[in-house]
């Protein structure tokens, strides 16, 4: 295929191209859901395409297309389109080269979920389900399994050639329950599930059966009780909740193409403006937060980006200051850094784009017990139930499946409809202390949703639970 | 017409003799996207897709497996997995085939055609709309796309339908200082293709939301522009509108019909034939033809939309709105969601408001905190403004909401004359402004 990719790029430069890409990318994916303890559904895909990016008088054009016999369309139509995009852009883009890259990255895969029966993979979730609907006050239970496997290669016009091939595996049991004036939900391990670059060992280590009785209770014990009071109080978000915080109050923020107003019209802006960087107190001292797809296991691991740069950490947030963004080639040149190593895009039919990596909070040195000792009294909430944040990403406003009271450094009692809200400086201004590595893990998310037309990228958050001083929060009523 | 490819792969994969029922979903799209920010297009795509899903039932269990390949191997291959697939699944799950027959829709607008084939008339119309900002002194956002689709459906109980559209979106956003204007519209033909219009409203909106105020918290009576009425009857066709959220035990509408519980005045409906819907599409992803659906009439609630599946489930009439087979967890959900309108313009909607606010769109709005009632929080963008004494007198700060959705509805006073195609997010939705009393800013 290398020779496909590299024909691509030759083409585009023999028609003027100061500068092209190719990539070919093909997926597989597998999904299996049980609700209400029926396997409702096996699906597999697959998909193979490529794409072709071009710059010309200052402008991009990208083409993509699943169909490989017809590259030279492909190839025609990203020129013309970039001459057409130059016709609008009074300031030509400029093009800072990159060295050259050459290797093969592999992700870590133990045990191959495709190669495993189908029968073993669907019977976790028909135990798991089986243990949970002795309860006559659960109205549904839905669960689910995904598999996925990617293939990818890149080259360009200035030497690069890299290969890629990874697998993921992840996945969710839930629990509805009902009493006819309120729904309950649970979930476990996260409220969209976990995943990890990882193979069926992954599935095996979150234990579906053993954890399916603790779900369905706590969604039964919602159903009775207390609202969360409204109030101001200390707060401790588990790490699932917190990995959310992360990504839609961080990770967002520091995108340098949102921070340039390229997602102006459909996602927005940032308050973390560039006269802030070096500047904002963003947080307290003990914020600490790093794009790092190094990171073993992570939905956001690679080698090389989709634009060929070399994965590496990079430093966002440094005791709580704002030290660089998310970037890639063209928005990192544009206030002279190096790209981050964060252009990525979500299947060979997109354009890459700024996407958050491995996004995490660093850990502390505290444990959960000591967290709790610290907040005295307040509440510790779990995982996501509902998220919304302004298109600064500045006023947010969180809901979560389960609260429980902390009274005198000690767990109390279950409250149900969780909420918090705040202003994101403000907010992470009033982190007190994160807990240590023991408690530290890298929690995936499948859905980041960004960028026209839409483009949906799995990214992850490193995350241990955390203890925020005097937040606003309330229930529902 | 159609590839004849995906046209025998689809016949091929429908007429075989192992499974004993098939469903083909076979189609692909192009799509040509102009964006702009900052007064220059920074990203200009074409994307050429096609897909193949073959669903099974064989020994009534069904499999399912989809492919972007045409080539022949890949084919065969894909029919096998899905049968192995079916091995697997639910006993007695069932595969209710539709019995449209042979069906052709050729839906393409010239219009549209045009523009996707032409990438310097899109650049062109970027370049006008940020013309306008320029001038105005001000920084241009915004899109033009444009999109043509191919979808078969084929099954081995005869029905084969082959359909071609295309509907185009313009955005136009404009940013200064502290304030912001948006509009949006989805187009099908030059009537609707109304840029000048939206890039001129946007502007204002930009220019009147400058050094905008705080809004202190509490119940208010708000106009709702089109924009976000659009993302309020979004949320509804989500939680309320479609026979899963009735099968989950959450449909307001479902759980309430022929009760009179909003205003009389109100008629919200789904109808993929619609002149007032930008995608109109006269089939589901499983072959059945759409039919009208009320949801609510005269303000009473009336009927959800269903799928195949839930319609066996809840022993309720098929209604033609099932998703494609990789989205049959969410499915069915309405597509073409459309609000009648009333007979008063904004302005004089404006004028009849003591106190209120003026909200031109609802941002990153989540309604799981209880799906029963749609409980929302969002927060207004890119132009909110108060109203005294029957006229906007000043623009205020970008304000969260803690709102039922469905209650929202049901405090609902007017409704204006002016429909607007503002969907973007899910299918088309054709939505007017609503003036609604108690809604509540946090």
């Amino acid at each position: 295929m290398k020779d496909f990719l590299e024909g691509l790029v030759q083409k585009a430069l023999d028609q003027g191209a100061t500068y092209a890409d190719a990539r070919r990318v093909r997926r597989r994916t597998e999904e299996i859901a049980v609700r209400d303890g029926r396997l409702e559904e096996v699906q597999e895909s697959e998909t193979d395409g490529y794409n072709i990016r071009v710059l010309m008088d200052g402008a991009f054009g990208f083409s993509a297309s699943y169909n490989f016999d017809n590259a030279e369309k492909t190839v025609n139509e990203a020129v013309k389109i970039a001459k057409a995009s130059s016709m609008a852009s009074a300031k030509k883009l400029e093009w800072k080269a990159q060295a050259p890259v050459t290797g093969h990255y592999e992700g870590p895969c133990e045990i191959d979920p495709f190669k495993l029966p189908l029968d073993k993979k669907v019977s976790v979730l028909l135990e798991a389900d089986k243990r949970m609907a002795t309860r006559p006050e659960l109205k549904h239970r839905e669960h689910f399994l995904e598999f996925f496997e990617e293939e990818k290669e890149f080259f360009s016009s200035e030497g690069s050639y890299v290969t890629q091939h990874y697998v993921e595996s992840g996945g969710q049991i839930q629990a509805t329950a009902m009493d006819g004036t309120q729904i309950q939900v649970k979930s476990y391990p996260n409220s969209f599930g976990d995943f990890r670059k990882a193979g069926w060992e992954f599935i095996e280590e979150m234990d579906f059966v053993g954890h399916a009785d603790e779900v369905a209770d706590l969604a039964v014990a919602l159903l009775s009780a207390p609202d969360l009071p409204q109030g101001v109080a200390n707060l401790i978000l588990l790490g699932p909740q917190l990995s959310l915080q992360v990504h839609e109050s961080v990770g967002h923020a520091t995108e340098l193409d949102r921070v340039m107003g390229y997602e102006a019209s459909y996602a927005g802006t940032s308050f973390a403006t560039l006269d802030k960087l070096g500047k904002l107190q963003y947080g307290s001292k003990v914020m600490n937060i790093t794009s790092d797809p190094t990171l073993p296991y992570g939905l956001g691991s690679f080698g090389w980006d989709d634009e060929g740069t070399p994965a590496h950490q990079v430093y966002l947030i440094k005791e709580g200051l704002l030290v660089d963004y998310l970037s890639d080639r063209e928005t990192s040149s544009q206030i002279g850094h190096n790209s981050s190593g964060a252009s990525r895009a979500d299947g060979w039919w997109s354009l890459p784009i700024v996407r958050m990596t491995n996004v995490s909070l660093l850990p502390g040195d505290k444990t959960l017990e000591e967290l709790m000792d610290m907040a005295g009294n307040g509440y510790m909430l779990d995982l996501n139930k509902n998220w919304s944040i302004d298109d600064k990403r500045l006023n947010f406003h969180f809901g979560a499946e389960a609260a429980w009271e902390i009274k005198n450094g000690k767990k109390g009692k279950l409250y149900k409809n969780p909420s918090y809200w705040g202003i994101t400086p403000e907010f992470w201004n009033s982190l007190v202390a994160v807990a240590g590595p023991q408690e530290w893990r890298v929690w995936g998310l499948p859905n980041c949703g960004k960028g026209e037309p839409g483009q949906t990228m799995r990214v992850a958050h490193g995350t241990s639970p955390a203890l925020f001083k005097n937040v606003k929060v309330g229930g529902n009523e | 017409m159609i590839d004849n490819t995906l046209n025998n792969i689809a016949e091929k994969l429908a007429n075989n003799k192992k499974a004993d029922k098939t469903l083909v979903v076979a189609g692909n799209q192009e799509n040509l996207l102009t964006r702009f920010a900052v007064n220059r297009i920074h990203q200009h795509v074409r994307q050429e897709n096609m897909s193949v899903t073959v669903v099974v039932e064989k020994n009534k269990r069904v499999g399912i497996a989809a492919t972007s390949s045409v080539k022949e191997d890949r084919i065969d291959e894909l029919l096998e997995k899905a049968l192995s697939n079916a091995e697997l699944s639910a006993s007695e799950s069932t595969l209710q085939l539709s019995e449209t027959g042979e069906q052709q829709y050729d839906m393409k607008s010239r219009f549209v055609e045009d523009l996707i084939d032409d990438h310097d008339e899109r650049a062109r119309i970027a370049a006008n709309i940020i013309d306008k900002g320029v001038k105005a002194g001000v920084d241009s956002f915004g899109l033009v796309n444009a999109q043509r689709q191919r979808l078969i459906i084929r099954n081995s109980a005869g029905t084969s339908i082959q359909w071609e559209s295309d509907v185009g979106l313009l955005k136009a956003m404009y940013m200064k200082d502290e304030g912001s204007g948006y509009q949006i519209s989805q187009f099908n033909n030059p009537g609707n293709f109304i840029w000048e219009q939206l890039s001129e409203r946007a502007l204002q909106k930009c220019l009147d939301s400058q050094h905008p105020e705080p809004l202190e918290p509490g119940k208010y009576t708000v106009i709702l522009e089109p924009l976000a009425v659009g993302t309020l009857l979004e949320e509804m066709a989500m939680f309320t509108f479609n026979a899963r959220a009735a099968y989950q035990g959450h449909s307001y509408v479902w759980e309430h019909r022929g009760e009179q519980l909003f205003p009389k005045f109100m008629t919200i409906y789904d109808w993929g034939l619609d002149d007032l819907t930008a995608l109109r599409m006269p089939m589901d992803f499983e072959g059945y033809l759409k039919k009208p659906v009320q949801f609510i009439e005269g303000g009473v609630a009336k009927d959800v939309v269903f799928d195949s599946r839930l319609a066996q489930m809840l022993n309720h009439p098929n209604t033609g709105h099932s998703l494609p087979p990789e989205a049959y967890g969410y499915s069915p959900i309405p597509l073409n969601v459309i609000m009648l309108p009333g007979e008063k313009s904004e302005e004089q909607l404006i004028k009849e408001t003591e106190h209120g606010v003026l909200v031109t769109m609802l941002n990153y709005v989540s309604s799981y905190l209880d799906p029963l009632t749609v409980l929302a929080t969002g927060i207004t963008r890119n132009g909110t403004f108060l109203i005294e004494n029957g006229k906007v007198t000043k623009a205020v700060n970008n304000t969260r909401f803690l709102q039922s959705f469905v209650e929202a509805l049901q405090h609902t006073t007017d409704i204006g004359s002016e429909l607007m195609m503002v969907g973007e997010e899910m299918g088309s939705t054709t939505a007017p402004a609503l003036k609604i009393e108690n809604f509540n800013f946090m």
